[in-house]
């Protein structure tokens, strides 16, 4: 009933450009079933948690019984894998009634088309777990934390929102540090601040990279940071 | 050789390749010069290693963009400059006399890989070397709201800023970038020009300013700093960004991209336009296909007394709230610029294949992938300048389309004045202040021998919304030949500029329209039989 992995398996990089065929404007009531049955308008369903790039689904899997009354979505380019990910949440659902309800996936390039899915300051907390780290230079253009990309991300996320990104390559935090930072909209957390948060233990190990990672035995890097209001 | 025992597994050595053959460094470029530079993801865009030149286009020779026709008009209503392939002239708007273009006494040009020192044929040489102002085709022109600035972009990847003297324009500054230019805005005072381009960025320069003179403080390194060069502003991630619009009092620019959307950002009034504008007011969603053009509606006036204030220019103008922008779905939609919410739209050409109400229905709700409306797409729209109409014209059809700027119905469809074949209208124009005329510029024949006319379309508000009001189908403009005389004046200084081998080139809406691609079936087809080859030789080896 649970979905194996070896049959959805798909190659690690994807055309981060891809755009052909992708759904752009949104009927929520698909990925989350259990709501469809009473009319719910669009705008009760209000997606908090995203998780950008979620891979196997680990983190939405993870904090589902934690946060038992917050939808949280996963977005995930590769069609395999955000095929197993549903297939997974499905399964769940059965196993577990009630408590995976409010999780799901969808196959979109995030870079492209994130702002169609989101209001303004909908979201709550926004999830970047072990981003590809794109070494060469010349694809530094295609790393999903950009100057560009984070206006977008301050668009969805709510004042006081939070941001987590979390990676074991250091050249990458610092730079994804450098950028956030640099953005006038984000303010970096202390890390007595992220201590009493309840999502973080789940980062470095709940999800499939974060476990590789701790077999590894790599460090992970954990930056978290709040969106504050701009200056005008 | 190689190790015996391993020549069994060794399959590929001699089989065709799959990569280019080629190697890049045969051709002469050197990869090295861009290695440490900016990496096209901190707000610039990174090397162009595929630009040949002007003329060139990466994409082959078939995805050449022809030239168009394009007028800018002097918010004062003396001037229209007009430009189309490498050449640009600035017209007296009633009597037709050309306003000379010059050089400056000194022309510097700061940007990527020019040299600096005074000795430097950069610095001495403003024109290019055939006299022309851009080395390739001229993509955007506008002035300044103020009227002291003309700015002009080319594929040549130049963008010219001349400054109004009494009697010409000088050229004062000359700005390179990486990548091609697609548009031009300025802001309210016209101290900033905001250049968008096809890599998705935009970047904003310092209009009045002198070239070396340092301005305030870098906020990223603490200390003051050049900016003479173009700052990054804001980005649309891998997107073309096909128009700018920067609506009056707003305090917003408006970006429209291929990727169906517009989006307006907040410019920053309380710490300088030139470290970037970080807050998005609102994306515009309803655009079924690439967005080609967008323009500004202002509110109408609601005053009763018409006389004392339309004369003088003190009373200051409302704040803009609502944009008209048109797309490659054949439609123009009217948007409100705060949340963003689509008022009203105007199909204005049938799509290909339109999508039936089920298929529409599926794709608006997300159960099935969006597949771009191709139709005819709007290729120019602009508002009159009292808010009443929107004017836009469509790939294909010789007519500029009249419609109510609240409802976009559609009430007059102008048919241009021009005989030939093959006619294209790539830019419609109202005159300003005072929209009494509108300007229609294009190309017919193989040749794409331009051509501009002129309509009057009523000499004050009310007559223009009585125009627009009564709407006869098929009403023919009203022409002035003192107009005419203008726009066969612009026809002939045009005229010489038409590209020589435009069989190649196509229009902007097919340049932006993407290929769609449909072999899923075969890329699956060869995987099945990849992998049956592969298990084939697995079992032969006895694993």
């Amino acid at each position: 009933m649970f979905p194996r992995k070896k049959f959805y398996r798909a190659r690690a990089h994807c055309n981060p450009l891809s755009d052909a065929r992708f759904s752009v404007k949104y009927d929520w009531r698909n990925h989350y079933p259990s709501t469809g049955g009473s009319s719910r308008i669009l705008s009760d369903l209000q997606v908090e948690f995203v998780d950008v790039g979620c891979g196997f689904g680990g983190l939405l899997v993870n904090i589902a019984p934690v946060f038992p009354e917050h939808f949280a979505i996963g977005l995930e380019i590769r069609d395999k894998v955000s095929q197993y990910v549903k297939e997974r949440c499905k399964a769940l659902r059965k196993r577990h009634k009630g408590v995976y309800e409010k999780i799901s996936c969808i196959r979109t390039n995030s870079m492209k088309f994130f702002p169609n899915y989101f209001r303004k300051g909908q979201l709550s907390k926004l999830f970047f777990l072990f981003p590809d780290p794109h070494f060469k230079t010349a694809n530094h253009r295609r790393r999903v934390i950009q100057r560009t990309l984070l206006a977008e991300y301050a668009y969805a996320l709510r004042i006081g929102g939070l941001l987590y990104t979390i990676t074991d390559v250091e050249g990458l935090s610092s730079w994804m540090s450098d950028k956030i930072s640099a953005h006038p909209c984000f303010q970096q957390l202390s890390s007595e601040e992220i201590k009493t948060d309840p999502v973080v233990p789940y980062l470095s190990t709940g999800t499939e990279e974060g476990t590789k990672v701790k077999r590894n035995q790599g460090n992970t890097y954990l930056k978290v940071f709040r969106r504050v209001p701009g200056p005008t | 050789a190689r190790a015996s025992g391993r020549i069994a597994a060794f399959t590929g050595w001699w089989a065709p390749t799959r990569h280019r053959r080629t190697p890049r460094m045969a051709k002469g470029k050197s990869k090295r010069k861009h290695k440490d530079g900016p990496s096209g993801a901190e707000g610039g865009a990174g090397p162009s290693a595929d630009y040949e030149g002007p003329g060139e286009s990466w994409g082959g020779e078939h995805m050449n963009q022809a030239p168009a026709p394009l007028m800018a008009m002097h918010p004062s209503g003396e001037h229209i400059a007009v430009a189309y392939g490498k050449g640009i002239a600035v017209f007296d708007a009633s009597t037709g006399a050309q306003i000379p273009l010059r050089a400056a006494a000194k022309v510097p040009s700061i940007g990527e890989g020019v040299a600096h020192t005074p000795a430097s044929p950069e610095m001495r040489a403003p024109l290019e070397p055939d006299g022309l102002w851009h080395a390739d085709a001229i993509r955007a022109i506008a002035f300044d709201p103020t009227g002291r600035f003309l700015a002009t972009a080319a594929d040549d990847k130049a963008v010219r800023l001349f400054a109004r003297t009494p009697d010409a324009y000088e050229c004062v500054r000359r700005w390179h970038d990486r990548k091609k230019p697609t548009a031009l805005a300025y802001d309210d005072e016209g101290t900033h020009l905001m250049i968008s381009n096809k890599y998705g960025d935009v970047h904003v320069v310092l209009t009045d300013r002198e070239p070396n003179d340092p301005v305030g403080t870098d906020h990223e390194h603490g200390a003051l700093r050049e900016v003479d060069h173009p700052a990054f502003l804001l980005g649309h991630c891998c997107a073309v960004v096909t128009d700018l619009v920067c609506p009056r009092g707003s305090n917003l620019l408006v970006t429209a991209d291929r990727d169906h959307k517009l989006r307006a950002s907040n410019l920053p009034t309380t710490v300088p336009l030139i470290h970037g504008s970080w807050d998005i007011q609102s994306f515009l969603f309803g655009h079924l296909a690439f967005v080609s053009c967008a323009t500004a509606v202002p509110e109408p006036d609601d005053d009763e007394d018409e006389g004392e204030g339309a004369a003088n220019g003190d009373r200051k103008p409302k704040k803009i709230e609502r944009l008209a922008s048109g797309g490659g779905d054949g439609a123009v939609r009217l948007f409100r610029l705060d949340d963003g919410e689509e008022l009203a739209s105007a199909q204005l050409s049938t799509p290909v294949d339109p999508p039936s109400h089920e298929e529409l229905e599926a794709i608006v709700t997300g159960q099935a992938p969006r597949i771009p409306v191709n139709a005819p797409a709007v290729t120019s729209v602009d508002a009159h300048p009292s808010g009443a109409a929107v004017v836009a014209a469509v790939e294909g059809a010789p007519e500029a389309v009249l419609m109510r700027a609240d409802s976009l119905r559609v009430v007059a469809k102008i048919p241009v004045p021009v005989v030939g074949d093959d006619v294209e209208v790539t830019c419609v124009r109202f005159d300003r202040p005072s929209g009494r005329r509108l300007w229609v510029a294009g190309t017919f024949g193989e040749d794409a021998t331009p051509f501009f006319r002129c309509a009057r379309v009523g000499s004050s508000d009310e007559e223009a919304s009585e125009v627009v009001r009564d709407g006869q189908d098929g009403a023919s403009a009203i022409t002035d030949p003192a107009d005419d005389v203008v726009a066969s004046k612009m026809c002939d200084a045009m005229a010489p500029h038409a590209p020589g081998n435009s069989s190649r080139m196509v229009s902007k809406g097919t340049a932006l329209r993407k290929k769609q691609y449909d072999n899923v079936a075969e890329i699956a087809e060869r995987k099945k039989l990849r992998r049956d080859v592969t298990k084939g030789k697995r079992t032969a080896d006895g694993a």
